[in-house]
C-alpha cells in the first residue's frame, strides 16, 4: 500500500487543471479535481488514495515515484546524502581557480576587489604551484580557472604557469577556462590559447551599450569598453574554433530587459558562430549591512521570475519551467578545489579571495598557517546536510542548499540570507508549472 | 504510458547514478557536457554528475541559433 511521497506535490493550475511534480524526478502527472482533493487531504492515508484515484492515474503515481513505499523518503535522503558525500569529497580532480594578479585594467564602480594588493604572482610561487599540484597524489587529473583581477594583466605569468604545469608528468592537464574582461586579447594571446587549448571563456557585460559604458571603464582613461568587448568576442569565435565563449549579462531590476536585447544584438551580429556562444543572466545582488541581507534593489525570486516571463512573451528566449536537479555544493565545499591568489595564498570561495582573514593556507609548505576552522566549516557545513530545514524539505532535490558563503554567514555572522530555491515559492511554482502545460497544449 | 496523464516522465538519473557505483556504467560522458542543452531537464534520462546513462543516443540534438536558455 503506497502513501504520499513528501517529495511529490499536488498543485492547482491557473487554467483551472490539476497536477503533482515530483521533484525528487521533475515527473509531472496530470490528475482530476477530487483526486487533487485526495491526495491534499489524506497523503498518509493508503486506503483513501487506492479508493479515490482511478487505477490509471494511480499506476502512473507510482511508476512516477510519487506514490511510495513507507520507507522510500528516507531511502531517497540516504540516496541525496551519498552524493553529496561523493561530489564533496571525491579525489579523482583537483580544481584549481588560479589568479596570478589582482590587478586589473578597468574601474567598475562596484567592484568587490579593489581594495586587494595588485601583486603578481613570482617565479617563486609558480615553483610552489606546480609542487602543490604533484603533492595531489591522490588526484589523476588536473583543471585549471584563470582568474583575478583581470588574468591577461598577468599574460607572461600565465604562460610561465602553463609551461611549468604542462610539465608535470604525474597527472593529466585536462583543460583550461578563463573569467576575463577580453579587453587584452592580441594575437599572442590567441596563439597562447591555441598552443594550450581552451576550453571557454568566461566574459561579463553590464548590459547594453549605452548601460555597460557607465560601469565597465578602463581605469586609464574611463572610456567605456562595450565595442572593444564586442570586437574581442568576435576574434575569439573566428580564430578559437574550439573555445566557448560565454557572455554573463548582468542584470539588476532596472535592466533586465537588457538581457533580451544583448541575445537580440549577438544573434544578429555573431549569427556565423552561434554555435560556441553562450549567455547566461548574472543577477545583481548587493548586501545590506545593516540588516544582513539583499537589499531592495536587488534580484530576488519574484524579480526573477518576471525577469523569465518578460524574456519569453517580449524576446521568445526559451524558459525551462520545471525545476532542475541540483547539484549541491560548489568549490567551496569540495575537498580538492582550491583558488589561489598571486602569493599562493589560498581559499575556498572567490568572495573571500584575497581577505587573508579568511585565506586557508598557502601553496609553499614553509609559509603561515591559514584560516583552518573556514576550511572546516565549508567541508563539513557548507551544504545543507546538516541542516535539518533543508533535509526535511520537500524541495531538497532542486535546491542546490544556497550558496556556501552565504550559509556561512548565516551561521557564524548572524547575517539572513535565503538560502532556499524560488521553486519554494508555492505562487511561483503554480505559475511555472502552468507555464509549461500550457506550452505543452499548444 | 498514457501522455495525458504522464505530462513529463521523471529523470532516470537517480537510478543511473546508483547504478555507477557498482561500476557498470561510464564514470563520465564528454559527449556534450558543459553545453548548456545538456541537462537532466531537458534530456531526460542525462545528467553531467554523477554517473551518465548507458545510451548516449538519449541525449537531444542542441537547436541551432545562440546557446540561451532561462533556467531555475
Amino acid at each position: 500500500m503506497k502513501v504520499l511521497s513528501k517529495y511529490a506535490l499536488p498543485y492547482a493550475l491557473t487554467d483551472g487543471t490539476f497536477v503533482v511534480f515530483c521533484t525528487r524526478n521533475q515527473a509531472l502527472v496530470s490528475i482530476s479535481a477530487n483526486e487533487y482533493h485526495a491526495l491534499c487531504q489524506h497523503p498518509d492515508d493508503a486506503q483513501v488514495l487506492k479508493k479515490q484515484i482511478s487505477q490509471e492515474v494511480y499506476d502512473a503515481l507510482v511508476q512516477q515515484k510519487m506514490l511510495v513505499d513507507k520507507h522510500d523518503d528516507q531511502d531517497y535522503l540516504a540516496y541525496e546524502v551519498l552524493q553529496n558525500k561523493i561530489a564533496s569529497f571525491a579525489n579523482t580532480e583537483l580544481s584549481l581557480t588560479i589568479a596570478p594578479t589582482c590587478d586589473c585594467n578597468f574601474a567598475c564602480p562596484y567592484c568587490y576587489e579593489k581594495h586587494k594588493r595588485q601583486s603578481y604572482m613570482s617565479d617563486e610561487v609558480i615553483n610552489q604551484l606546480a609542487d602543490f599540484v604533484e603533492k595531489h597524489e591522490q588526484c589523476k587529473t588536473f583543471s585549471v580557472t584563470w582568474y583575478g583581477g583581470e588574468p591577461l594583466m598577468a599574460f607572461e605569468q600565465m604562460k610561465k604557469i602553463a609551461k611549468k604545469l604542462s610539465s608535470i608528468k604525474s597527472k593529466k592537464w585536462v583543460g583550461h577556462s578563463i573569467v576575463s574582461n577580453t579587453s587584452l586579447i592580441t594575437d599572442e594571446v590567441i596563439d597562447f590559447f591555441r598552443e594550450y587549448e581552451l576550453q571557454s571563456i568566461q566574459v561579463s557585460i553590464d548590459g547594453t551599450k549605452a548601460h555597460h559604458d557607465l560601469t565597465r571603464r578602463f581605469k586609464c582613461n574611463k572610456s567605456g569598453s562595450f565595442d572593444i568587448i564586442m570586437s574581442n568576442i568576435k576574434k575569439l569565435l573566428l580564430h578559437l574554433p574550439n573555445t566557448k565563449v560565454v557572455v554573463r549579462v548582468n542584470i539588476d531590476k532596472n535592466t533586465a530587459n537588457d538581457f533580451g536585447e544583448i541575445a537580440k544584438y549577438l544573434s544578429e551580429n555573431f549569427k556565423d558562430h552561434l554555435n560556441n556562444l553562450s549567455i547566461y543572466p548574472g543577477y545583481i545582488r548587493v548586501e545590506d549591512k545593516e540588516h544582513g541581507c539583499w537589499n531592495c534593489n536587488s534580484v530576488m525570486h519574484n524579480e526573477k521570475y518576471r525577469f523569465f516571463e518578460n524574456m519569453a512573451k517580449d524576446f521568445a528566449i526559451p524558459v525551462n519551467w520545471i525545476p532542475q536537479k541540483a547539484h549541491k555544493g560548489c568549490g567551496a565545499t569540495s575537498l580538492h578545489s582550491f583558488i589561489i591568489g598571486p602569493e599562493g595564498d589560498l581559499y575556498k570561495c572567490w568572495n573571500d579571495f584575497g581577505d587573508k582573514e579568511r585565506c586557508i593556507g598557502y601553496i609553499a609548505p614553509d609559509k603561515a598557517k591559514g584560516n583552518q576552522r573556514l576550511l572546516m566549516r565549508y567541508l563539513s557545513l557548507g551544504t545543507g546536510f546538516n541542516d535539518a530545514t533543508c533535509t526535511h524539505c520537500a524541495f531538497l532535490p532542486v535546491c542546490d542548499t544556497g550558496c556556501p558563503w552565504e550559509r556561512m554567514s548565516n551561521l557564524y555572522e548572524g547575517k539572513h540570507f535565503d538560502l532556499c530555491t524560488m521553486a519554494k515559492n508555492h505562487d511561483i511554482l503554480t505559475n511555472c508549472l502552468s507555464n509549461y502545460v500550457g506550452n505543452m497544449r499548444k | 504510458m498514457n501522455k495525458n496523464v504522464v505530462l513529463r516522465e521523471g529523470s532516470k538519473v537517480e537510478d543511473y547514478s546508483m547504478e555507477s557505483l557498482l561500476g557498470g556504467i561510464a564514470d563520465s560522458c564528454n559527449f556534450t557536457c558543459n553545453n548548456v542543452y545538456c541537462s537532466p531537464n531537458l534530456c531526460n534520462d542525462h545528467a553531467m554528475y554523477p554517473g551518465c546513462p548507458p545510451n548516449q543516443k538519449q541525449l537531444i540534438e542542441k537547436p541551432s541559433g545562440l546557446n540561451i536558455e532561462l533556467s531555475f
